[in-house]
């Protein structure tokens, strides 16, 4: 929020006016990327055989490496990535210092410090594109926490480097972007028994869990315990990031929730395809136990074709309906905690005023971006091609944006700080129990949708 | 009510750490460099010339998997496994407890 950064993910308010606050802000420069870029699309698209996004070439991620790092600055086709890199860099620097002289925020140093922070940023994104790395799920957050890590914890963050040391405005304006990838409609992909698997389980799973943290555990961080059980429960990074600002849950529990989360990924990842091969599930089971239970995607898919055709279409199909869970999650956490775990001094409920006063704003934000390209989506026969080009420049800047953030809360954590929520493994003991409960539950679920209840289906999927 | 932790204790966590007995800040950061060097470009690009790697690696790249991918949009898979989704649920949409379109 505008003014008070360095608190929380997201950080209680100041007396400043809403529209100068960093929740509006991050929905203003969110929305602004949405709109040109699916303005772009429309017009190019326009007359055209398929949808065409103008802006797509004009923006690039690193590629993939193997030994060389100088390989990541050319993308699979061979092209030069650098142009693509100077886009993001422009991008992001018009667009974050628009919001820092919005918010009436001191402009001074912010282009060198932002140029810099650019700079550890590529560093991080290389490191997560050698290609061990990048195929054992050691994804860019956990690279871009270590490499602020390594400079906080060593020399120091620079005092010139600070003004662009700002977390929680890359968070928020990444989720407002990443709310048009949230499409509604993908949740009936695999009718009632896709539903059932990744709408009834994951919920249930998260609320057992956070309950779990609360009653026996008794994790002294309520944020902590959340961002733990939705990371664990929905899909892992993301999950995470979106829980976290919307619990505004502090930066050390963010890190420390991605960290387990990341670890876990990796062992599922390797051990669950030869589990499901001794218990002879079968790729649609097997297929719909790793979409329900593995946190991040990618690992899904990586263990899901370890079964072969079927169980990476099942596997991933799973996880793509449990990712839609993440808009509702992201709401019902914000609801809930300005409503049930910020209470006044005096305990009493606070009134409506109170509630929309302390709401993030931002998730508005990320709901609605949700829904208007859920709707785009579903419209006429070209809308879900016209979503998928247009979301092509929000899904390349919302990553840079989520990497500049994770290296800022790097460079302002102390691994003095992150030691004491280890304390007691109370965390590792919520993160194991729940996954227990995770994969207990789930597998009940998909043998339950897949051999009693839509028995059809599973024999669909198979041939 | 948690108290989020404070802007000051933030920057004063990324102070400089000069303690007596420990190498120099700059020391510790060359360290911590070597050590990223090491792995990176000596450790991890022998790894993947182990078999039972690059055949994952392979394989992964063959089917469209990005395993550091963080959401279904980022899977470069995900159009084609969508398409056929549609197309086994289109066909018997009752096994999937649907109507007929």
């Amino acid at each position: 929020m505008g003014g008070q950064r360095g608190e929380g993910v997201t950080s209680i308010e100041k007396t400043v006016s809403p529209w100068r606050s960093e929740d509006v802000w991050s929905i203003w420069l969110g929305w602004t990327v949405l709109a040109v870029a699916l303005g772009a699309t429309m017009v190019a698209s326009t007359g055209a055989e398929k949808a065409v996004n103008p802006l797509a070439g004009m923006l690039a991620d690193l590629g993939g490496w193997v030994s060389n790092p100088f390989d990541a600055l050319r993308d699979k086709n061979g092209a030069s990535v650098l142009p693509g890199l100077v886009g993001v860099f422009a991008s992001l620097l018009v667009l974050f210092s628009v919001g820092l002289a919005g918010m009436r925020e001191r402009m001074r140093g912010f282009p060198l410090a932002f140029t810099a922070l650019f700079g550890v940023t590529i560093f991080a994104y290389l490191l997560s594109g050698q290609k061990v790395v990048k195929h054992y799920n050691l994804e860019y957050a956990l690279w871009a926490l270590v490499v602020g890590l390594v400079i906080s914890n060593t020399v120091g963050t620079p005092r010139w480097l600070r003004p662009a040391v700002r977390a929680e405005f890359y968070i928020k304006t990444g989720l407002v972007m990443f709310g048009a990838e949230v499409l509604f409609h993908l949740l009936l992909k695999l009718g009632p028994p896709g539903v059932f698997i990744a709408w009834v389980a994951t919920p249930t799973t998260l609320i057992l869990t956070y309950l779990f943290g609360q009653y026996v555990l008794k994790i002294e961080s309520k944020s902590l315990n959340m961002v733990i059980s939705a990371d664990m429960s929905v899909c892992g990074v993301s999950a995470a990031i979106a829980t976290a600002a919307a619990c505004k849950a502090k930066k050390e529990e963010l890190s420390l929730a991605i960290g387990i989360s990341l670890a876990f990924t990796v062992i599922m990842m390797v051990v669950m395809p030869p589990v499901i091969e001794w218990l002879e599930l079968g790729p649609v089971l097997g297929g719909a136990w790793i979409g329900g239970t593995i946190d991040s995607t990618g690992a899904v898919a990586a263990a899901g074709d370890a079964l072969g055709e079927t169980g990476l279409l099942v596997a991933t199909t799973v996880k793509m309906i449990q990712n839609i869970l993440i808009g509702a999650v992201a709401f019902g956490v914000a609801v809930y905690w300005v409503t049930c775990v910020e209470n006044s001094s005096d305990g009493a409920r606070p009134s409506l005023m109170e509630i929309w006063r302390r709401f993030p704003k931002f998730v508005l934000g990320f709901i609605a971006a949700s829904i208007v390209f859920s709707l785009l989506a579903k419209s006429g026969d070209s809308g879900e091609a016209l979503v998928a080009a247009a979301t092509v420049t929000s899904k390349t800047l919302r990553g840079w944006c989520f990497c500049l953030a994770f290296v800022s809360i790097g460079l302002e954590t102390n691994f003095r700080e992150l030691k004491q929520y280890l304390a007691g493994g109370k965390p590792l003991v919520l993160y194991v129990c729940g996954q227990t409960l995770n994969l207990a539950l789930t597998l009940a679920m998909a043998w339950l949708m897949f051999t009693k209840v839509f028995p059809d289906a599973a024999a669909s999927l198979n041939q | 009510m948690q108290q989020p932790l404070s802007i000051s204790n933030a920057v004063s966590g990324s102070a400089p750490i000069s303690e007596p007995g420990r190498p120099a800040p700059g020391v510790r950061l060359a360290v911590c460099l070597a050590a990223i060097a090491t792995i990176w470009l000596v450790v991890l690009p022998a790894l993947a010339q182990v078999s039972a790697v690059r055949a994952m690696i392979d394989r992964h790249e063959a089917h469209g998997v990005d395993p550091s991918a963080k959401f279904y949009s980022e899977l470069p898979a995900m159009p084609m496994i969508s398409r056929r989704v549609d197309e086994i649920r289109r066909a018997e949409p009752a096994a999937f407890g649907l109507r007929k379109p």
